[in-house]
């Protein structure tokens, strides 16, 4: 299944802690679209996501000062 | 010809500007906010930016010290307020936490187009002043004062003074100590602007050029973003201090930093969508700008600047934002 969050305005870690519980509450395969609007969290999310564990399937930037993340719940 | 550059209005207006646009520029493609730095190796055991401020560390230290002993810039030692650095250093580290972003970092996303730094530099501006020559300066007075100041042979304390030991073997130490700890250290994974070894690199070497590009147009005093905050607030309303370097240095950053952002398509007006935000970065501003003042200085004032030049009352104070950061850190996202 396909959740989004929307943390357009969040400057880090607000879009990192948000991301991180939306994420708990996924079932394991779930995926997550991440959409933000601060430069470091293209970095931050996908370098804590790949230490949790979890998959990093696309990092996009979809327009000025706008950012995509997918990511897939991969452990519990 | 170097004299009559100290006359020259033009001179450090230039000098200024060209040394916080290449700061901005730089700080905005590293994203190098301390912050981040501090804040990452609790929240994510993250390393990557807390990096590239070792190793700007440590080309300053190189380079102030080398400018030093060839007669470039004289070498000026913070003094040792040991209860102002530490009060002023913990509430600092506390309020970039509140703020979401140090001295440096919330000054470069001002060139981003983020209005929750705007509203940061405000409180951060108002705060400063009101601690530096408004009416709450009597605290900075009483918690700076001689009682609470340590010197070591009636000068102000260096590491190398401390240990006795000559200025380069200390500095061999260090740079080898952790230098071996960053060749080690982590690659940078997912980035998108700069590596942290070439912002760590740069903002290195612009801490060098900083000190000495305004030795050129006045007193030498390297790159400072707190004092100069509350300049360019008590400048327009109460007319002091006259106009120098650094104030020029300061409106360079947001400007190289939205030069940097526009190239990258990264620059756009944008704010937290729940107003209570904004109050509170408003509170992290007004307390980074009064602790500031206590600790003397911010955390690349004292974290950098005055730390290249080895004085331990920069190491109290960058140690001292470090363990409030980490308070504040947990406190607020590690808690339950």
């Amino acid at each position: 299944m396909l959740h989004t969050l929307d943390v357009k305005g969040e400057v880090c870690p607000y879009s990192t802690v948000k991301t991180k519980k939306k994420m708990k509450d996924l079932a394991i395969g779930d995926q997550l679209k991440v959409i933000f609007d601060y430069p470091l969290t293209a970095e931050e999310i996908p370098r804590w996501a790949e230490k949790a564990g979890h998959k990093v399937i696309e990092v996009k930037k979809t327009g000025d000062a706008e950012w995509e993340i997918l990511l897939e719940k991969a452990v519990a | 010809m170097l004299e009559s550059l100290q006359e020259s209005f033009a001179a450090m207006v230039i000098l200024g500007l060209v040394t916080g646009v290449a700061f901005g520029f730089t700080l905005q493609r590293g994203r190098f906010c301390m912050n981040t730095a501090f804040r990452d190796i609790l929240l994510t055991k993250d390393f990557t930016t807390f990096q590239a401020y070792i190793l700007a560390l440590l080309i300053s230290i190189v380079g102030v010290n080398l400018m030093v002993d060839f007669g470039l810039i004289e070498s000026e030692i913070k003094p040792f307020n040991w209860l102002a650095n530490a009060a002023g250093g913990y509430l600092f580290g506390m309020g970039i936490v509140f703020a979401g972003g140090c001295a440096s970092g919330t000054w470069y996303r001002v060139g981003e187009g983020l209005v929750g730094s705007m509203v940061v530099v405000l409180g951060f501006a108002i705060s400063a002043m009101a601690a530096s020559i408004g009416k709450l300066d009597f605290i900075r007075k009483y918690l700076r004062q001689e009682d609470f100041t340590i010197q070591i042979n009636d000068q102000a304390p260096t590491l190398h003074g401390l240990i006795g030991a000559n200025k380069w073997i200390v500095i061999a130490v260090i740079v080898t100590a952790l230098g071996i700890w960053l060749i080690r250290a982590q690659r940078s994974a997912h980035q998108k602007g700069w590596t942290w070894p070439v912002t760590g690199a740069v903002i290195g070497l612009l801490i060098v050029f900083g000190w000495w590009s305004s030795s050129l147009v006045g007193k030498a005093e390297g790159i400072t973003l707190a004092s100069t905050t509350a300049s360019l607030l008590s400048y327009p309303t109460v007319g002091i201090p006259k106009p120098n370097w650094g104030m020029f240095m300061l409106l360079g950053i947001p400007l190289g930093a939205f030069i940097s952002a526009r190239l990258l398509g990264e620059a756009k007006l944008r704010g937290p969508s729940e107003p209570s935000r904004y109050l509170k970065q408003f509170g992290g501003g007004l307390l980074m700008g009064f602790a500031a003042m206590q600790s003397g200085g911010c955390n690349i004032n004292q974290g950098l600047t005055n730390l290249s030049m080895l004085s331990l009352g920069s190491l109290e104070v960058i140690l001292f934002i470090i363990l409030g950061n980490w308070t504040m850190v947990w406190f607020l996202f590690l808690r339950d």
